[in-house]
């Protein structure tokens, strides 16, 4: 079976020393044996231990793009790039600049990842009205079953809500992801151009997070992606850079380029930072959240019903939006003002290169494959009698703990120590500070 | 208690019907009874919720279960409470609703919700 998750641990580089594992906020960290393990099922992909881990143990595994080029030989290659990725340079590279240079790194055509965030932005407004509409019938509590909506271009918050507030699975918008929908378009227009098959595609896409990599090796709600494999911003920076640095700008393109470089509108690009895809939304109430804990304060509120009159939510496990992913070089705020920029010199582009521009209309929106499943990581165990006689026990034990929540034996807190003893994964004798108690008495 | 149900394993759709009711029983003791005493118990097949107050007590229970009927203060209804929709909301999401009330003495909110 392929590894669940593409967060992971550089053994060598990991002293044990539980930072990641108490600032996981799914509490998938344990230390054991001195060195740190993700509890696969629990694990969510939100690179908040890759952020916070001091000794860089804890990395994003991509695939490297040499060897991928390489068992693409033969076929069609495709880049795919997202719209973080412009923002990355300080120079004064431009989209297509950017779009270029990646295809000099050995791809045939580049498709802008934001050509599929406004295909979603607009499919989504279409299915917000809908609702809208059909829920003037409907009685309040009826409506708080599917308001607000819940976007689902963040993997990690749908992993987050498909986990921990399944409550709220009803919420979410059941497009599939900008990423599918611009692997899509490629295919059709390059099937269509070339009258190839679809297996003759091959499709990198150029990530700014883990979270999507996953996504393609383990998809929420597609039997399979469309991408063929997935590399991390920061692996392909420096070749990227000095490409960057050697290229005539934004003038002119070959006419093999302008047959090979696909870019979106505006309303795209700008979903790239927290706040682009409501504004795309064009209404005025709605709310946009980024950062993991507050995203889950938020979802915590509409759990309870405390948010009303509030019809979309767009939220982002990352500060910033996805110009600020874990896999990205550029400081966030550099990023964003960067990003403005982009979106200014569009109206350039729109002149000089209008047969680049993708319109949201030429997007065909497709919507889940298959429903999304709940993920009962967080539960005791499948049998309520069964889970119930644990939680007794988890209750127990935690009396006998210390309640320090120090972290030294490798659990986040006592009160998950306490279940990991009761679930036969950790043993009491781990708790240094009751062993130094006992000792005394 | 959503938290320990749903590490019990509850469907989510339970843990709902159960907090809204709860939550509802709770703002009545507070607005009405001047705060209570609030008694969970869950059993492998339903939770019993149990909120009891020393408050007034319900003259007209018939009355008081009918949508839209409030005795609610204004300081309360200012908050956005006090809608009338309380006890209805309660009986809603319960399987089984037993209201034992005394003018003068208190009142005894016992709701079940079964597992679905």
């Amino acid at each position: 079976m392929k590894k669940l998750h593409s967060v992971s641990l550089i053994g060598d580089l990991c002293v044990g020393c539980t930072t990641c594992s108490k600032g996981c906020p799914t509490q998938a960290i344990r230390v054991r044996g001195g060195k740190a393990t993700i509890y696969d099922i629990r694990c969510i992909d939100c690179a908040q231990c890759i952020r916070i881990c001091p000794y860089h143990a804890k990395i994003a595994v991509t695939d490297t793009l040499e060897e991928r080029l390489d068992a693409a030989s033969g076929k069609v290659k495709v880049a795919i790039v997202s719209p973080a990725v412009f923002s990355q340079f300080e120079n004064s590279a431009t989209r297509i600049d950017v779009m270029k240079c990646v295809r000099q790194m050995g791809f045939d055509y580049v498709f802008d990842e934001s050509i599929g965030y406004s295909g979603y932005v607009s499919a989504a407004r279409q299915m917000l009205l809908e609702k809208q509409t059909a829920a003037e019938d409907m009685s309040e509590d009826e409506k708080s079953e599917i308001f607000p909506m819940i976007s689902t271009t963040c993997p990690v918050v749908v992993r987050l809500i498909q986990m921990k507030y399944r409550a709220l699975i009803s919420h979410l918008v059941t497009l599939d992801s900008p990423l599918e929908l611009t692997a899509q378009y490629a295919i059709d227009y390059l099937c269509q151009k070339l009258q190839i098959k679809k297996s003759l595609i091959y499709i990198c896409y150029i990530s700014p997070c883990p979270a999507r990599v996953t996504s393609v090796i383990n998809p929420l709600w597609k039997k399979k992606s469309l991408i063929s494999t997935c590399v991390g911003t920061h692996d392909v920076y420096p070749q990227l850079r000095s490409l960057l640095n050697k290229i005539e700008h934004h003038d002119s393109l070959t006419h093999e380029e302008e047959r090979a470089i696909r870019i979106s509108e505006p309303e795209g690009l700008q979903c790239a930072a927290i706040g682009g895809e409501s504004t795309g939304m064009k209404i005025d109430n709605y709310l946009s959240v980024d950062g993991i804990e507050n995203v889950i304060d938020i979802l915590e509120e509409i759990d309870r019903d405390n948010i009303k009159k509030i019809a979309y939510v767009e939220a982002t496990c990352c500060f910033g939006g996805c110009i600020g992913g874990p896999l990205t070089v550029m400081n966030r705020f550099a990023a964003q003002a960067k990003l403005r920029e982009h979106i200014h010199d569009f109206y350039m582009e729109k002149q000089l290169f209008p047969q680049l521009i993708v319109r949201e209309e030429d997007i065909i929106p497709q919507v889940w494959e298959l429903p999304l499943p709940e993920n009962h990581a967080m539960r005791l165990s499948e049998n309520i009698g069964e889970a119930m006689t644990k939680y007794e026990q988890i209750d127990e034990i935690l009396a006998t703990l210390p309640q320090l929540d120090c972290g030294a034996c490798g659990a986040p807190s006592c009160a998950a120590m306490a279940e990991d003893i009761v679930q036969g994964r950790a043993s009491i004798n781990n708790c240094i500070i009751r062993q130094k108690r006992m000792k005394k008495e | 208690m959503k938290k320990s149900l749903s590490r019990l394993g509850v469907k989510a759709e339970d843990i709902k019907r159960a907090s809204i009711a709860m939550y509802e029983a709770e703002i009545n003791a507070v607005i009405h009874g001047h705060g209570g005493m609030a008694e969970v118990t869950v059993h492998p097949d339903k939770v019993v919720i149990v909120i009891e107050d020393h408050g007034p007590g319900i003259p007209d229970l018939d009355q008081a279960m009918v949508a839209g009927w409030s005795t609610a203060p204004d300081l309360a209804r200012e908050m956005g409470f006090g809608a009338g929709m309380g006890l209805p909301n309660i009986k809603k999401n319960c399987d089984d609703l037993d209201i034992k009330t005394k003018v003068g003495e208190g009142t005894c909110v016992t709701m079940i919700i079964n597992f679905t």
